[in-house]
């Protein structure tokens, strides 16, 4: 079950891919997410709860095909819950903010993808904020 | 009267021609009919196999070997704290909307 919402559109075809994986479900915990994509320059944005702000957009480039690109982490701080009431069941909601900064985490990156996506050339391409 | 020799649309379409042989002449009939198209059936993919090519819907490995020959990975982490401390924001809150 994911909770997030992650917007990756294609600049120049506009084309927008919405199927985010995880690699493990022991990485999923940690917040490891992959997407596959074409060769080509894409906006991402990211919204962490449906109703929560959603974030800036970030410039990704995906170079060439068949390599593992490791794009950045995304801090995202949630606060206190808040309580919804919906047909009598008791549910709960983080707010959280999404960032607008990208860490550098690529050694945990390329364990992932020494683990998982071995037969792939890894790279590391951080996303950034378009100028 | 029937026609025994196959119209240009059923040798286009071997689908319909299955259907109207099944049609014309019933189901043993027509099985008799098409037996020689299947023992064909079986000589080519057991060729196939015979010479490892894939024969059959792709297994998960053979799709993502073709999806990588157009796409790479890209990976991100969605690093979710509350209240400093580290969240799993994938599965640890229930969905209103699930």
């Amino acid at each position: 079950m994911t909770n997030f919402v992650v917007l990756v559109e294609n600049i120049d075809s506009g084309d927008q891919v919405s199927t985010i994986r995880s690699p493990t479900p022991e990485a999923e915990k940690e917040g490891w997410v992959y997407l596959l994509l074409e060769p080509g320059r894409y906006y991402l944005r990211m919204q962490p709860w449906r109703n929560n702000r959603i974030s800036g957009r970030f410039f990704l480039s995906v170079p060439v095909a068949g390599t593992v690109v490791y794009a950045g982490s995304l801090p995202i701080r949630c606060a206190s819950v808040v309580t919804l009431w919906i047909m009598s069941n008791e549910r709960v909601s983080p707010q959280c903010l999404p960032t607008d900064t990208v860490e550098d985490e690529s050694k945990s990156a390329g364990q992932i993808a020494t683990a998982s996506f071995a037969q792939y050339e890894f790279a590391t391409i951080l996303m950034r904020e378009p100028k | 009267m029937i026609s025994l020799v196959p119209a240009s649309s059923e040798q286009e379409h071997p689908v319909y021609a299955i259907l109207l042989a099944i049609q014309r002449y019933g189901l043993s009939r027509s099985f008799v009919q098409l037996f020689p198209a299947l023992m064909l059936v079986v000589v080519v993919v057991g060729t196939l196999t015979g010479c490892m090519l894939p024969v059959g819907p792709l297994r998960g490995s053979e799709h993502e070997d073709i999806t990588m020959k157009k796409s790479s990975i890209v990976l991100l982490r969605l690093a979710a704290t509350h209240d400093g401390k580290p969240m799993e924001l994938l599965n640890k809150w229930s969905s209103p909307f699930a």
